[in-house]
């Protein structure tokens, strides 16, 4: 077995080499360096292994030391648990299931006490995608009991195992997201920021809303697409910064 | 398409998440009207995502059952902490430097409060980490249980036999101490009635012993033989 080179940079992952992503930070194929990502392994050409204990690796967005003693999982709970929530509800909301967003979690973090991964590079990355299975497996649940088990065949062809894997960094990237659009709230003012939590965020319906702030459904729509309108240029400028 | 009917469209989007897709295509539409439509329904979800994290740590049953929760049943002792640092040899820095390698997020600062002020924030789990780092055991850096508790509303459950016997089960699946298996366990009971339930002894008790026999089993099906 080869030692680990610094994944992809080395040329190791065939999509990599082939789309000509050579930087180590710069973008991974969706499945071996995924794997490598948040495991830490990668399976290619027989060179599975796994990195020295005494890497640095990527932990909730800064850089940890790795030691020989594995994380308390309740110190990696706190600090990634509103990701893990995020991410459930997420997935849960296109059933009309996200308020089992917290059994999900639970269900993850039972998973994951019963059975600790090793050599997990990201723990962030691993414990959204281990919510994100189990909000799966909710849905999945679900379907059984509303539509018989002969539906669940169709069910598959939406989800897949492997693409819940795939999907982690665009998860977590839309949580970075969401936390940018939360804090451009403060650009709107009080009215606006009202309906737009109203609407938006709490799901409260157009006509309760404009009765509540004494005018008609169709001024709350309009003033609804005028602070989403404000939020996403003001998204776009700070994400435009970053970027610089 | 003029802007009311655009402004209809995007209430619909926002209320209809699983229907987006065909209503977007429905729509009169060109395709860069689509794309603004869609980037904004996309903006709300974000706000929506925003609004759907954890709960706070006293209300959320996970952080409960982790022992996240600080208890007054398994409060960390500002002098017991710190004879038993110097009985390990070791300083301030390097309790909070062992704390960081397993994941806490402590500085020398916390440390050096919880031994000269206040600890009675520290979390059964915290404590639990120090007696790991301390070669010690829970018994011997917490304070005894205040005889208030007895008054509140959960000490019915507490003073139950069977509390007693799903402590050590849960001590034993965990591999904590019985202290800090009770503070978790009183916690993830608390988070339920914060939660707006009012169950009463018999449900709640019921309750822990699902939890405690659903991990046990998922780790007798998941360890390796």
């Amino acid at each position: 077995m080869a030692p680990l080179a610094p994944h992809p940079s080395a040329g190791r992952c065939a999509v990599v080499v082939r789309r000509g992503w050579v930087s180590a930070a710069g973008p991974n194929c969706s499945r071996c360096c995924l794997d490598y990502w948040v495991r830490g392994t990668v399976a290619i050409d027989d060179r599975t292994t796994t990195p020295a204990m005494s890497v640095r690796q990527r932990a909730g967005g800064r850089a940890v030391a790795m030691s020989a003693v594995p994380p308390d999982l309740g110190a990696l709970y706190l600090r990634h648990r509103d990701a893990m929530y995020k991410v459930a509800a997420s997935a849960l909301r296109e059933a009309d299931l996200a308020s089992e967003a917290g059994d999900a979690v639970h269900d993850a973090i039972v998973s994951i006490m019963a059975s600790p991964p090793k050599d997990v590079r990201n723990w962030e990355a691993f414990l959204v995608t281990a919510a994100k299975r189990k909000a799966l497996d909710r849905i999945r649940s679900a379907d059984v009991r509303h539509a018989g088990p002969e539906l669940v065949e169709s069910l598959h062809d939406r989800i897949d195992d492997t693409d819940i894997a795939e999907d982690a960094a665009a998860d977590l990237d839309r949580k970075q997201r969401a936390a940018v659009a939360w804090d451009c709230l403060s650009i709107l003012d009080d009215r606006h920021r009202k309906v737009v939590w109203e609407i938006a965020e709490l799901e409260r319906p157009r006509n309760e809303v404009a009765a509540e702030l004494g005018v008609s459904p169709p001024r709350v729509s309009q003033m609804t697409k005028r602070a989403l309108t404000l939020l996403r240029e003001e998204m776009n400028r700070r994400e435009g910064e970053n970027d610089e | 398409m003029n802007e009311d009917d655009r402004d209809r469209l995007l209430a619909e989007l926002i209320e209809k998440p699983k229907e987006r897709k065909r209503v977007l295509q429905d729509a009169e539409l060109d395709d860069r009207d689509r794309d603004d439509v869609a980037a904004l329904a996309d903006t709300a979800d974000l706000l929506w995502l925003s609004a759907h994290g954890a709960p706070a740590l006293e209300d959320d049953p996970v952080a409960a059952m982790l022992g996240l929760v600080p208890n007054r049943e398994c409060s960390l002792d500002s002098k017991a902490l710190s004879q038993a640092r110097k009985r390990a040899g070791l300083t301030v820095s390097e309790v909070a430097e062992r704390l960081r390698e397993r994941g806490w997020e402590f500085q020398k600062s916390d440390v050096f409060r919880w031994e000269t002020r206040s600890a009675t924030d520290v979390a059964p789990a915290v404590v639990q980490a120090i007696a790991g780092i301390l070669s010690t055991l829970v018994d011997n850096l917490i304070t005894a249980p205040s005889l208030t508790w007895s008054q509140d509303y959960l000490a019915d459950v507490r003073r139950h036999p069977l509390f007693e016997r799903l402590v050590d089960r849960w001590a034993r699946v965990q591999r904590v101490s019985r202290a800090v298996a009770a503070a978790a366990l009183e916690s993830r009971m608390a988070a339920t009635v914060h939660r707006g339930e009012h169950p009463d002894t018999e449900q709640l008790l019921r309750s822990l012993d699902a939890l405690v026999t659903s991990v046990e089993q998922t780790t007798r099906n998941e360890r390796p033989m």
